[in-house]
């Protein structure tokens, strides 16, 4: 059959179904990608649910234990021993075999008595404490600004922790895992995830101390030394990350010390001309009531501190630490 | 049979096919339109779109080390004498307005709104091993008028003014001064002759080294 004589002649019916199902499969492709891409659009963006989550480490308490206990004094271990017993005693935190993680703020490579680190008296105690309870593990970590080893060097940390039964964990880059935060701003973030795999306690431990940027350091913005890299792009939104972090972790108790204060230039410091002594020591487990009365052994209105009405907002504590009717004891 | 190449098909078979070929131009400008939103973390295909709230950014970096292209020479800090109380614990560190939140991090606002430029610090470790050591950090705070701020800003109440620089104080062996352009810190919690000795010979040896540089 030639070209010309072609031109007039209808298509078999053959050829005419193979056009007609070929027309009908692209358009079927072209329908279902636009379906699919309508039904995509404007979807929210999942997290991913194969990210970690923080476990709660409270325990639970009678109705008759005081939330928050303060002792004063001049000798750490007493003054510790004196708080604990008013919220129940160390036995009620921990028991036999248990693996606590104890996070002192061991911040910058800094002697003890310029007020940027914990005591390592205090820390010393704790550990001993632990010890005393049946702890199998006592693991004592940070994420420093500074050099890891010369932060726990420096502040005496390390001596402390190990004199009294402790280990000390230096962070690695292989023990940051991104995590789900949940937070309002915080999300999803890089977290020293390591000593959580093994903790069945986790103790806050942080100094007393003025911020530049959140007015004080105290025992919410602990917990920002289990962020990894990077978390100084948080100075614009500090009170809200603080919050978020009160959110993640659910310790099992917290101890401020308050047996040095860093009353200005903080969190750094650099000289003793600013730091005073407190000798206190405030323990408990709600961290919002220990902040605040952080700010007052501060001499700081805690009304001027977003990040603890954030706090409050979210249910994490109160913001009226004397609600609580805080024992405080005078040890001497 | 098979159909000729050059058949154009009958107009029921064509009218499909061009409203096919319409399509995919506005198929492409809805794929441009909605490339502009495009969130590269919903791909997970680049770390540096990801927004502040979900980072993966793994520890702290490492101190900067010293690049050609520092302001503050490490010549300001002095030779040491051989029977010095401390010994440097390694080489001076730089820190430029990107990096000083590794060394001071909350503080690091403090100074860079007050026209810090760079950063150097050094530390000295102890001789006797039951001393905590010794810290020198030379801001350049870019202006003289800033160095003085920041130090104004930074006293500590209750301590005692000293001659050095424009205007200094020192409280134990820890020293803070301002001169030029520097906003000095020798900070030195230990007690005793040796450490105070020696703080003072390094404030003093800045000192004299800042002001034998030639104006900026």
């Amino acid at each position: 059959m030639s070209m010309t004589s072609k031109k007039n002649t209808p298509p078999p019916a053959e050829d005419r179904r193979d056009f007609l199902k070929r027309i009908a499969a692209a358009g079927a492709i072209v329908a279902g990608s636009g379906a699919a891409a309508l039904w995509l659009n404007g979807r929210e963006v999942k997290e991913d649910p194969g990210l970690p989550k923080l476990k709660k480490y409270a325990v639970e308490l009678p109705e008759s234990t005081p939330r928050m206990a303060i002792s004063r004094g001049s000798d750490a271990r007493t003054m510790l021993t004196a708080a604990i017993d008013r919220v129940g005693g160390i036995h009620r935190y921990v028991q036999k075999g248990d693996v606590v993680l104890l996070k002192p703020n061991v911040a910058f490579d800094r002697p003890p008595t310029l007020g940027a680190t914990t005591s390592p008296e205090v820390v010393g105690c704790m550990v001993a404490l632990c010890r005393q309870a049946g702890a199998d593990r006592i693991i004592v970590t940070d994420n420093p600004i500074n050099n890891p080893e010369g932060s726990f060097l420096k502040s005496r940390i390390r001596r402390a922790t190990e004199e009294n039964g402790g280990e000390v964990l230096l962070p690695l880059a292989r023990h940051f895992q991104e995590i789900e935060v949940g937070g309002n701003i915080l999300k999803t973030w890089e977290f020293f995830l390591e000593p959580f795999l093994h903790a069945t306690k986790v103790i806050g431990l942080p100094t007393a101390k003025d911020h530049n940027l959140s007015h004080a350091s105290l025992t919410m913005k602990n917990w920002y030394g289990f962020l990894g890299g990077g978390r100084n792009r948080f100075h614009q939104s500090i009170d809200a990350v603080i919050a978020d972090l009160g959110g993640l972790i659910t310790p099992t108790l917290v101890v401020l010390d308050a047996t040095r204060l860093l009353m200005r230039n903080g969190p750094t410091g650099g000289s003793p001309a600013d730091v005073k002594p407190g000798n206190t020591i405030a323990v408990g487990i709600d961290q919002v009531a220990m902040d605040a009365f952080g700010f007052h052994l501060l001499g700081k209105d805690p009304e001027k501190a977003p990040y603890l009405k954030l706090a409050e907002a979210r249910g994490l504590g109160v913001r009226d630490w004397r609600s609580l009717s805080p024992p405080d004891i005078q040890t001497g | 049979m098979t159909r000729s190449k050059n058949n154009p098909g009958s107009l029921s078979s064509r009218i499909p096919g061009a409203v096919l070929l319409m399509l995919l131009p506005v198929i492409a400008v809805w794929v441009a339109l909605e490339g502009r939103n495009f969130d590269a973390e919903v791909y997970g295909l680049d770390e540096r779109d990801r927004s502040v709230t979900s980072g993966t950014r793994g520890p702290k970096q490492a101190p900067t080390p010293q690049a050609p292209g520092n302001l503050i020479p490490d010549s300001l800090l002095p030779p040491l004498p051989s029977n010095a109380a401390y010994r440097p614990s390694g080489p001076a560190e730089h820190y430029d307005t990107e990096t000083v939140y590794e060394k001071i991090n909350g503080a690091a606002p403090e100074y860079l709104q007050l026209g810090f430029r760079e950063l150097l610090a050094r530390t000295y470790d102890p001789v006797d091993p039951d001393l905590f050591g010794c810290e020198v950090f030379i801001y350049d705070m870019t202006t003289s008028e800033n160095a003085r701020k920041i130090f104004a800003q930074q006293r500590s109440k209750g301590v005692k003014a000293v001659n050095i620089g424009v205007a200094g104080y020192r409280f134990g062996a820890t020293w803070f001064f301002h001169q030029a352009s520097f906003y000095v810190n020798v900070l030195n919690a230990d007690e005793g002759k040796e450490a105070e000795r020696f703080s003072e010979m390094l404030a003093r040896g800045v000192a004299q080294r800042i002001h034998a540089l030639p104006a900026r």
